[in-house]
C-alpha cells in the first residue's frame, strides 16, 4: 500500500487530468456516423446525375452538421469531436463544389464519396470502441 | 498535375489506410482529363484531412486503452 501512495498523491496533485475518461459509446452519434457512411456507399450510383448528386451532398451536409452540433455538447468528447469536425470539412467541400455553376465530373463525385466513406468508416470504427 | 508529384504528397499521410490508392486514382483522373484542377486540389486536401481523422482515431484508441488500464489499477487499489 505504501508503494501506491505516491501514485495516489500524484493523481490528486495533478487533478487527475491524465485520468480523464472519454465519453461512453453514444448510440445517436454512432447512428449518424453510420448514416453518412451508408450514404457515401450508395450515392455513388447517382454520380452521373448532377442534380441528384447535388441533392445527395446537401443531405450529407445536413447530417454532418447535425453530427457536429450533437457531438459538441457531449462531455469529455473532444477526441471524437475533432474527428467529426474533420469529416464535416470533407463533406462541406463537396456541397460547396456543387453550389458553383457548371458541370461537375462524375470522377470527382465518385472520388469524393470514396473519401467521405473512408473518413466516416475510420470515425465509426473508433467510436464503436468506446465503453458501453 | 504530375502523378508522381501527387503520389509524393502521400509521404505525410501514412495513417490513411488506402491513401496511396486514392492518390493514384486522383492522379489518373487528372491525366485522363476527368478532373479539373480545383476538384483535384480539394481531393488531395481531403487526404490530409483523412490523415488527421486517422490520427484522432489512434489517439482515441490509446486513450481508451490507458483508461482501461487505470480502471484496473483503481480497482486493485480499492480492494487493498
Amino acid at each position: 500500500m505504501k508503494k501506491l501512495l505516491p501514485i495516489l498523491a500524484i493523481s490528486l496533485l495533478s487533478g487527475c487530468s491524465w485520468l480523464q475518461f472519454q465519453a461512453p459509446f453514444d448510440t445517436a452519434e454512432y447512428s449518424v456516423l453510420t448514416q453518412i457512411y451508408t450514404d457515401a456507399e450508395t450515392f455513388s450510383q447517382d454520380c452521373a446525375d448532377t442534380d441528384k448528386t447535388k441533392q445527395n451532398f446537401t443531405k450529407m451536409r445536413i447530417d454532418a452538421r447535425y453530427l457536429v452540433n450533437y457531438s459538441t455538447d457531449l462531455p469529455a468528447n473532444d477526441l471524437t469531436l475533432g474527428m467529426v469536425k474533420n469529416l464535416q470539412t470533407i463533406v462541406e467541400g463537396a456541397y460547396q463544389m456543387y453550389q458553383s455553376p457548371g458541370q461537375h465530373s462524375k470522377a470527382y463525385c465518385e472520388l469524393k464519396l470514396n473519401a467521405i466513406k473512408t473518413a466516416a468508416e475510420t470515425v465509426k470504427k473508433a467510436a464503436a470502441q468506446r465503453r458501453r | 498535375m504530375d502523378p508522381l508529384q501527387t503520389l509524393s504528397q502521400l509521404a505525410g499521410y501514412p495513417a490513411v489506410a488506402d491513401a496511396s490508392n486514392q492518390a493514384l486514382q486522383i492522379a489518373q483522373a487528372v491525366q485522363q482529363g476527368q478532373l479539373n484542377k480545383q476538384e483535384a486540389a480539394q481531393l488531395l486536401e481531403d487526404l490530409k484531412t483523412q490523415n488527421q481523422i486517422a490520427a484522432g482515431a489512434n489517439a482515441l484508441q490509446e486513450h481508451l486503452a490507458f483508461n482501461d488500464a487505470m480502471s484496473g489499477l483503481i480497482l486493485i487499489i480499492s480492494n487493498i
